[in-house]
């Protein structure tokens, strides 16, 4: 249930942002989330059916993991550089060891096939089972960690559910290393292994889905700043001719300002001209204005926190 | 604009920084209430120790903050260096300390001014101001927005 619930999460965001942001890091670390939730199922192609595309021996785990190495490395240089820390992202090389880092230990296990939901716990006395997990889930929960240094001065809603749901990603990390570390050293631990496969499953979705949630409000955001200074244009066009409000779109989009500043922009020249009576709102759109002044006006006090 | 050095993100109170050392004076802010300033948005007066800053009380927080830069443009319309101006864009011509028009009192956007250099130091620095603005980490443009939208 989890899993089709992150995977819609990954896919409305991927699909939402990919003509407009499939160059940035933040997307393809959704894009790469996405493969990975995939291989949990879709509909009618159920692991067993891609994993029997992949000659049914598994290889759909190493691809699971993979791409959810890939999405937290492309996730973290994301995060680097919208926190103005270009010297923490992390190379192109750094993923490839990483991947390779678990994928050997994988190509060392013995008979890998055939497909089974239980591939780990059915192989979890052989050591390159143990080292595969291991490693990677070691690696998730470093570069969870490292996000999180990266974030902790923040305190945006975005920044705090990227928290909150990269701490569960880091508890079930945790969980997971600490799992896989009794169920293979500590003999006489068969029950507990059966019976705590799953346990780190809902902290680490459930981070999952909530770094997700970060996406899409910033998402919502901006498209809620979109409308609104698309309203706030039209307003102030009414004191102007026809031309006006193509020829402000253009001057915003020639210096790159963003909606908000449209907003303000064209916010300013209503009040200013109902200052000195030169225009005039009904009642309804006083109502909006005074909701879009009172929204700018909080911009100073979110930016002053 | 960029002559100000401002830090990355900066504040009102980075920006009223670079402004005081620009002038060579103490700035003092104030907010009027009751209305007293009329359609008037800001202020600036040279006091004997300061030079001081009053706006509307009433006004939003946003429009009260471009009431304040706009009133710094002054400032810096007045004091920047010779070559921050070009033939171009000169700098306008500045009244007589004594004078009557040192005290600006025209409001923002208005023509009502009959002083061609008055009215064209305000277009100058209500564009100044609004760019200033945009500059401040309150609208800059947003780096989650840029990553992550």
């Amino acid at each position: 249930m989890i899993h089709t619930i992150c995977l819609i999460a990954f896919v409305l965001v991927v699909v939402l942002r990919a003509r407009s942001s499939w160059r940035k890091p933040a997307w393809w670390a959704t894009a790469f989330g996405a493969v990975s939730i995939a291989t949990y199922g879709i509909f009618w192609a159920t692991p067993a059916v891609m994993d029997s595309l992949l000659r049914s021996r598994n290889i759909l785990t190493l691809v699971r993991d993979s791409s959810a190495v890939a999405a937290m490395w492309f996730f973290h240089n994301a995060v680097a550089t919208q926190r103005h820390r270009p010297e923490r992202k992390l190379p192109l090389w750094a993923l490839a060891l990483a991947v390779v880092a678990f994928a050997v230990p994988f190509l060392l296990i013995r008979h890998p096939g055939p497909t089974s939901a239980d591939f780990v716990l059915d192989r979890l006395q052989s050591f390159p089972t143990w080292l595969f997990s291991s490693v990677y889930i070691s690696i998730m929960g470093v570069l969870a960690a490292s996000v999180l240094a990266l974030l902790r001065f923040e305190k945006s809603i975005m920044t705090r559910l990227y928290m909150l749901g990269i701490s569960l990603m880091l508890v079930g990390s945790g969980m997971e290393v600490a799992y896989l570390f009794v169920a293979h050293f500590v003999p006489g631990t068969t029950g507990f292994a059966h019976d705590f496969y799953n346990v780190a499953e809902g902290p680490f979705f459930g981070g999952i889905f909530i770094g997700v949630l970060g996406v899409a409000w910033v998402l919502g955001v901006r498209n809620f700043w979109k409308y609104l200074a698309r309203w706030t244009l039209r307003i102030d066009a009414r004191a102007h001719d026809t031309g006006y409000q193509a020829q402000i779109l253009l001057k915003a989009r020639v210096n790159g300002w963003s909606d908000r500043q449209l907003a303000m922009d064209s916010a300013v020249n209503i009040r200013d001209r109902l200052k000195v009576g030169a225009q005039t709102l009904s009642k309804a759109d006083d109502l909006v204005f005074t909701g879009v002044e009172r929204m700018l006006s909080a911009q100073l006090q979110e930016a002053s926190r | 604009m960029g002559r100000l050095a401002l830090p990355p993100s900066a504040d009102f109170g980075d920006l009223s920084h670079a402004v005081e050392v620009l002038y060579g004076r103490r700035l003092r802010f104030k907010e009027i209430g009751g209305a007293a300033l009329h359609a008037t948005t800001g202020i600036v007066f040279d006091a004997p120790t300061f030079t001081g800053i009053m706006v509307a009380a009433e006004d939003s927080e946003y429009y009260s903050l471009l009431s304040r830069v706009h009133e710094l443009g002054h400032l810096i319309i007045r004091s920047a260096p010779d070559d921050w101006f070009s033939p171009e864009l000169p700098r306008p011509k500045q009244p007589q300390q004594q004078s009557r028009l040192f005290l600006r009192l025209c409001p923002r956007n208005s023509t009502e001014s009959t002083d061609a250099d008055t009215v064209q130091e305000e277009v100058l620095v209500e564009e100044l101001a609004r760019a200033l603005m945009r500059r401040l980490r309150a609208f800059e443009s947003s780096a989650e927005e840029d990553h992550f939208a």
